[in-house]
């Protein structure tokens, strides 16, 4: 998984930045793939809820009616901010210094997460009984 | 969920006038909010995970860097010769309270009563080479003879079989043997002149080059006051009276590698500016070395510089290294413990013309004055110096990069203090053929001598 994860992040970073930076040993031994995994769960978590929770199991708020496009439209940014919030927390506190390969780093797993998310989408939207043909 | 059942905080969201997001996305939000919490704090517990094992390696890796200190701890046995002859009187004249002691006095008195109060040594021994065997004498006598109680004075022995008397001591091979004398070296058998430096090699065979030991020389000038007797004699000129001369004398420090570079630097007096110095055998083994990446934050003038990438392999502080875009210039720093080594060898200036960078295959340069002293590097408080590498073509495959400093033959300062006529002495301090009494002592040692250190990085290729 780590080592999936890794090729992941470097192609994706790859394509917006040509550089490394002298803490990649410790994006390769740990970062890449931590940030991975949260990602993954957050987008899958994030799916769920959405599609399971709120649209299929609990009636209360399967009433609420929040399976318009512009919903999951909203859960998607929510997803892309998490994406974010989770490379920054993971880099720096895997002691990686501020520089513009981890910008570029946030930037990539903001990207990962909404490809995530959209996938899960694809592929769990058809158990949902009120979302079924969200988001097409 | 609590959010919707406690009426209270659903009141609240109800209202909330401000937003105008409907009220359904805006439960979206809260729970999506929650959801947020609960991952961020999974997060941190890994991330202390991560923490708890780098602190859990880091000792690991300590004891690996510290490991010189154990064997470098082992006190010394020290003997100090004092080459007590008719020439070395001038050195030692007899001070009133209105003379200033000798250089030589003010030194040579510092230097053995460093020795016998140096936590560092175990046993000093003190001894006057006086005749074929040295004298054994206790401290206080030899400190008297250095203030000028010089009436035992013998007419002393040739330098050759000084040196063979005194490394034939028992036990000469394990201790650190402290020769001082002016190493004016005449040979009675004139014929013999012509070949010093055979002499010199042949006295230091069976101690030196067969047990492998190091030597430090330390060239010193001092006031002289008294007869000089000079190597090349001329007729009514057999001794030179010097009322205010200045004479050239030697510290010789003959014993073990780590014992020699620990005395040097422990118990010896630090070298002042006028001091000269030579070593030869020392080694040192184990120079801890580290390439300065994530030890200091991004921007830092001690950081890699933009161009190609290079990173620890393993994220950790390692010797292995990946290098990405070697071909826009990989220019990274490296720090070095050198406080080992001694002081002549610390030199940047020294380091930056005699260190040797190499990766075969590649093409690797230590870029030029780059080797500096560090000072007040919070980063990097175990480490003495740092140089710059710039790597500019590595092969696919990979490849060590070694940095070494070549193991100096007879350093420069020997040619200018050395003359062919000492009859005369000057205003600049001369020793007869001194050339190759250092040439005959470089000569004890194999032809070839291995890197004073080595540190080695693996390189892999991560294009």
């Amino acid at each position: 998984m780590q080592q999936f994860f890794n090729s992941l992040y470097t192609f994706f970073v790859g394509l917006l930045y040509d550089r490394k930076t002298p803490f990649f040993g410790q994006y390769k031994a740990g970062i890449f793939n931590d940030t991975g995994f949260y990602t993954l769960l957050t987008a899958l978590g994030l799916v769920l809820v959405f599609y399971y929770l709120f649209n299929h199991l609990a009636p209360r708020l399967t009433h609420l009616g929040l399976y318009r496009p512009l919903h999951w439209l909203l859960v998607l940014l929510l997803v892309a901010g998490l994406g974010a919030l989770i490379a920054w927390r993971v880099s720096t506190g895997q002691q990686a210094g501020a520089d513009a390969y981890m910008r570029y780093f946030i930037v990539a797993n903001t990207l990962v997460a909404v490809l995530w998310y959209v996938l899960f989408s694809l592929a769990l939207k058809w158990g949902s009984h009120h979302a079924r043909r969200t988001p097409f | 969920m609590p959010l919707t059942t406690d009426p209270r905080r659903r009141a609240a969201i109800l209202s909330a006038p401000s937003s105008g997001w409907p009220l359904r996305l805006r439960h979206l939000l809260y729970g999506a909010v929650l959801l947020t919490a609960a991952s961020c704090g999974g997060e941190t517990t890994a991330t202390e995970k991560a923490a708890a094992t780098e602190e859990a390696t880091a000792p690991a890796a300590a004891p690996a860097a510290k490991s010189t200190a154990p064997a470098a701890a082992t006190p010394l046995n020290v003997s100090m010769f004092l080459e007590l002859s008719g020439g070395m009187k001038g050195f030692m004249p007899v001070n009133t309270p209105a003379t200033r002691p000798t250089e030589f006095q003010e030194r040579v008195s510092q230097l053995a009563s460093r020795t016998r109060s140096s936590p560092a040594v175990n046993d000093a021994q003190f001894l006057l080479a006086l005749k074929e065997t040295p004298t054994a004498t206790d401290y206080n006598h030899f400190r008297s003879v250095v203030q000028g109680d010089t009436h035992e004075a013998a007419l002393g022995t040739e330098l050759p079989s000084m040196l063979e008397n005194i490394l034939a001591q028992p036990n000469a091979a394990g201790r650190v043997n402290v020769i001082v004398s002016d190493f004016v070296y005449g040979p009675e058998n004139k014929a013999m002149s012509g070949q010093m430096p055979v002499l010199i090699t042949d006295a230091l065979a069976t101690s030196v080059s067969k047990k492998q030991l190091a030597v430090a020389v330390l060239g010193e000038t001092s006031a002289f006051r008294g007869s000089f007797h000079p190597a090349v004699k001329k007729k009514g000129r057999e001794k030179v009276t010097l009322t205010n001369g200045k004479l050239p004398y030697y510290i010789w420090v003959v014993g073990p590698a780590a014992a020699v570079g620990r005395y040097v630097n422990e118990v010896m007096p630090a070298p002042g500016p006028q001091t000269q110095q030579a070593y030869f055998g020392l080694r040192f083994p184990k120079v801890p070395y580290a390439a300065v990446l994530t030890q200091v934050p991004p921007g830092s003038p001690l950081g890699p510089r933009q161009g190609g990438s290079v990173s620890f392999s393993q994220g950790s502080v390692s010797t292995s290294l990946d290098m990405a875009d070697v071909k826009d210039t990989v220019n990274f720093a490296v720090a070095l413990d050198l406080r080992q080594l001694p002081a002549a060898w610390r030199d940047p200036k020294f380091l930056s013309q005699n260190l040797q960078v190499a990766l075969p295959g590649g093409e690797v340069r230590l870029v030029k004055n780059s080797v500096q002293a560090l000072s007040g590097v919070a980063a990097l408080p175990n480490y003495s110096h740092v140089l710059r590498l710039r790597l500019t073509a590595l092969p696919k495959a990979g490849g060590r990069l070694s940095i070494s400093l070549p193991a100096p033959g007879v350093p420069a300062w020997v040619a200018q203090w050395s003359t062919d006529d000492d009859n005369q002495p000057g205003p600049t301090p001369r020793t007869y053929r001194l050339t190759e009494i250092m040439t005959g002592l470089r000569d004890a040692f194999p032809p070839q001598l291995p890197p004073v250190f080595t540190a080695a990085f693996t390189l892999s290729n991560d294009d």
